[in-house]
């Protein structure tokens, strides 16, 4: 009966087990993410809606969704997330436009799309898909000397993922006529409205969609159905009409931005309309037929300058040149900027004086979009890298949205080197967690840190069992991590029921010996590669009957455990013929029990030597935490018969082989 | 639910009611004399040859210092490494194990130089 009740006594304790003795002890520091400013969208939160929290399967469908890679596609959907600019409204709220790209031969004036992101925890897609498309009618010329949208005249279709509603508008002269239901024709994928036949699919639903557009306008600008608040949105998108609720931008600065957008800063307006399109897909087509190191904004930024001041100067002296070809009225707007950008010859004289690298292969203009995508994720350094690992992935003509998607996922193995400071390379990770890119963050991180454990550790889940309830960083430092310094936590004396003051010092001297011997081991191990150093090749041999690195790693973490594990320090004195303790017993415990005390002898235990103090606790250490048993001790004869499997479950293999290479 | 219970708890019975111990043996000498077509085999204990007495080797045995244990389920010893009662000390001739001593039987025989030769045919 007295066995039953310490046993049930011993269940309880069993079952209350969850570490959190350990947690308050040593506590973690998580990593914390920067403040935002509440309703002000960031490009990273952006990122987080759009592919971030989703599978491979999921992002791959997404951007296949936005794009087409066919003949006769519409338009692709790279984001351009550094030309992402937040939009300030009336209201408060911030919204992110992200321009996305238009293929070259899809694109002509007064085209744009775009992805509008913004607050909304109510549903899981908070953006709005645009696509801004002017009709023929246009007199281009003087749409473009001013670059504002004042006399646009065309239709803007908007399909909110929100929600999933669908609506469009119909422009005329700048001035938004209604929010109509079109006719069904005109959503149908004809050559109507578009002229591909695989266009984009949101569009063929029709009927009913715009009659919640209403609410959807004043859902997402808190306009709770003010007719004001659907004009607020045409102003945006058309920012022309600058006089609404829209904030102005000081028309002294001459800066261009949201009201009138310049050449110059083309690329920072929220609107990137069609003309922005052009000049970034004529900027790839250079970059690609040079293969130039260089992405789109920044040959921008060169040839802009080079081009204003030559163009200028070229107007003034009335010679050839920049303005040439071009008519008497010559104005550096948009469509000169353009007409200047074909000609190779000054091209390459702008670029003459600038910094710029060729790189020894030959780019695509895909591949350029590629890189200058990876560009927007990765910084420099990493670049070729994750170009490699997209490449091999998806091979050298995989599709656009299979390498988009792998460089979503890629940037999800970024955030976790970032988040778990973990440092290993893009190639090494990512063939570690090769598929591994999915489902929400958490997930995805557990998913990942239990592969590189068992990539660590291919032998040993039983150790990743036992951390887990503990966090993943504490995972991934007890793989890559230094040891912790536990001075603190072993700083006094440790509870010992039934010690006098000098024998609890006692014992804290053997935890720290017993420390010491953990640390000098990990760190011979550090340097362990199977067949050096010596001295672990023979110890390996002689006490766990192989010296390969998958027992050798096996080995290293279970005395990386009893390192990187702060134990509960319960310990208790008895005498002799107490609870287990005979004539010659130092020590006694409950295997793998965990929370219960390590029961030391009076008086063995402290008339042992400190090193048999210090590895009687290892000793017991590996079965109170690990669970080993007392197959043979390193004296007996049974003891070299033992086999691997056996020795790596034998406490005193280890206990043998510490006190042997570091005693 | 009936059936996984009890199974749930004997595996956490026999969990909880399974004790490690860790026992300290000390070392032991003791001179033996032994003939010297025999050989002594021992992993824990060091040998020397103090002198040739006829045909006889008198030799210095020194028992190291050893821990052992003992595994008890349920209160009852099921497995012990005791250095004691171990036979440590084996006597070989050719590949053949003919005697094996603990430090338990010296200490019964419980003389200064014991002969070996007596043992031989136990």
């Amino acid at each position: 009966m007295k066995h039953v009740s310490l046993f049930l006594v011993l269940i309880i304790m069993l079952l209350s087990c969850n570490e959190t003795e350990f947690e308050q002890q040593v506590p973690i520091v998580e990593n914390e993410l920067p403040a935002t400013e509440s309703n002000a969208m960031t490009v990273s939160d952006a990122q987080n809606i759009f592919h971030k929290n989703y599978n491979a399967d999921f992002i791959s469908n997404q951007v296949q969704l936005l794009s087409s890679d066919n003949e006769d596609e519409c338009f692709s959907s790279v984001p351009y997330w550094y030309l992402s600019q937040q939009v300030q409204l009336t209201n408060g709220n911030t919204i992110l436009s992200v321009p996305l790209s238009i293929p070259n031969k899809s694109n002509r004036d007064g085209r744009g799309a775009q992805l509008l992101f913004f607050e909304d925890s109510s549903c899981e897609f908070p953006y709005i898909f645009m696509w801004y498309e002017g009709d023929s009618d246009i007199k281009s010329d003087d749409r473009r000397l001013n670059l504002s949208n004042e006399d646009f005249k065309g239709k803007i279709y908007l399909h909110n993922y929100c929600n999933d509603e669908i609506a469009a508008f119909k422009i005329d002269q700048g001035e938004f006529i209604d929010v109509v239901e079109l006719d069904n024709d005109e959503f149908e994928c004809d050559d109507v409205v578009y002229k591909c036949p695989n266009c984009y699919n949101g569009w063929k639903k029709k009927k009913g969609l715009f009659k919640a557009i209403g609410d959807w306008l004043s859902n997402l600008f808190s306009g709770a159905g003010d007719p004001n608040s659907i004009r607020i949105i045409i102003t945006y998108v058309y920012s022309g009409l600058g006089n609404l609720d829209f904030p102005e931008i000081d028309s002294d600065s001459g800066s261009g931005g949201i009201t009138h957008p310049t050449i110059e800063d083309i690329f920072d307006d929220p609107i990137f309309n069609g003309e922005g399109l052009t000049v970034h897909q004529t900027l790839t087509s250079i970059i690609a037929e040079n293969n130039f190191n260089l992405c789109p904004g920044e040959l921008h930024d060169i040839l802009y300058e080079c081009m204003k001041d030559n163009f200028e100067s070229t107007l003034s002296t009335g010679g050839a040149g920049f303005g040439s070809g071009v008519g008497s009225n010559v104005q550096f707007d948009m469509d000169n900027y353009i007409r200047t950008l074909s000609d190779p010859a000054i091209v390459e004289e702008c670029l003459s004086s600038a910094d710029v690298t060729v790189l020894e292969e030959d780019i695509s203009e895909e591949g350029v979009e590629v890189i200058c995508a990876i560009k927007q994720f990765f910084p420099d350094e990493h670049v070729n890298e994750i170009h490699n690992i997209i490449i091999n992935n998806c091979g050298p003509t995989g599709g656009f949205a299979c390498k988009l998607a792998q460089l979503y996922c890629l940037d999800r193995l970024r955030d976790f080197k970032e988040r778990y400071g973990v440092e290993m390379s893009y190639t090494e990770l990512e063939e570690i967690a090769g598929g591994a890119c999915r489902a929400s963050d958490e997930e995805f991180d557990d998913e990942v840190v239990k592969i590189l454990f068992e990539e660590n550790y291919p032998t040993f889940y039983e150790i990743y069992d036992l951390l887990g309830d503990h966090t993943n960083e504490e995972k991934l430092n007890f793989i890559f991590g230094e040891a912790p310094d536990l001075s603190e936590f072993y700083a006094d004396p440790p509870d010992c029921e039934g010690c006098t003051s000098s024998e609890a010092e006692t014992v804290r001297e053997a935890e720290l010996k017993a420390i010491e011997m953990l640390d000098c081991i990990l760190e011979k191990f550090e340097s362990y590669n199977g067949v050096w150093p010596l001295d672990i090749v023979n110890s390996m041999e002689q006490h766990f009957g192989m010296n390969t690195l998958d027992v050798a790693s096996y080995v290293d973490a279970v005395f990386k455990y009893l390192r990187y594990h702060p134990f509960d320090r319960s310990y208790e004195a008895q005498n002799t013929n107490e609870g287990y303790c005979g004539s010659t017993t130092l020590a006694w415990t409950y295997p793998l029990t965990q929370v219960t005390s390590v029961k030391l002898c009076r008086p063995n235990y402290w008339n042992s030597s400190s090193l048999e103090q210090a590895s009687t606790l290892i000793h017991e250490w590996t079965h109170l935490n690990v669970g080993t048993n007392d197959w043979a001790y390193e004296w007996e004869s049974e003891y070299d018969e033992l086999n691997t499997l056996t020795s790596l479950t034998n406490a005193d293999s280890y206990t043998a082989f510490i006190k042997e290479l570091c005693p | 639910m009936s059936v996984k219970i009890p199974v749930t708890l004997i595996i956490l019975l026999s969990i909880v009611s399974c004790v490690n111990t860790s026992d300290s043996f000390d070392s032991y000498e003791q001179k033996v004399l032994l003939n010297r077509d025999y050989l002594l085999e021992s992993r824990s204990c060091s040998l020397s040859v103090l002198d040739t007495i006829e045909n006889n080797y008198l030799y210095s045995l020194k028992f190291d210092k050893v821990k052992g244990g003992g595994t008890y389920l349920f209160g009852k010893k099921v497995k012990e490494g005791n250095g004691y009662k171990s036979k440590r000390l084996n006597i070989i001739r050719g590949d053949n194990k003919i005697q094996s001593f603990s430090i338990n039987d010296f200490r019964e025989i419980n003389q200064g130089t014991i002969d070996l030769n007596l043992y031989l045919g136990n």
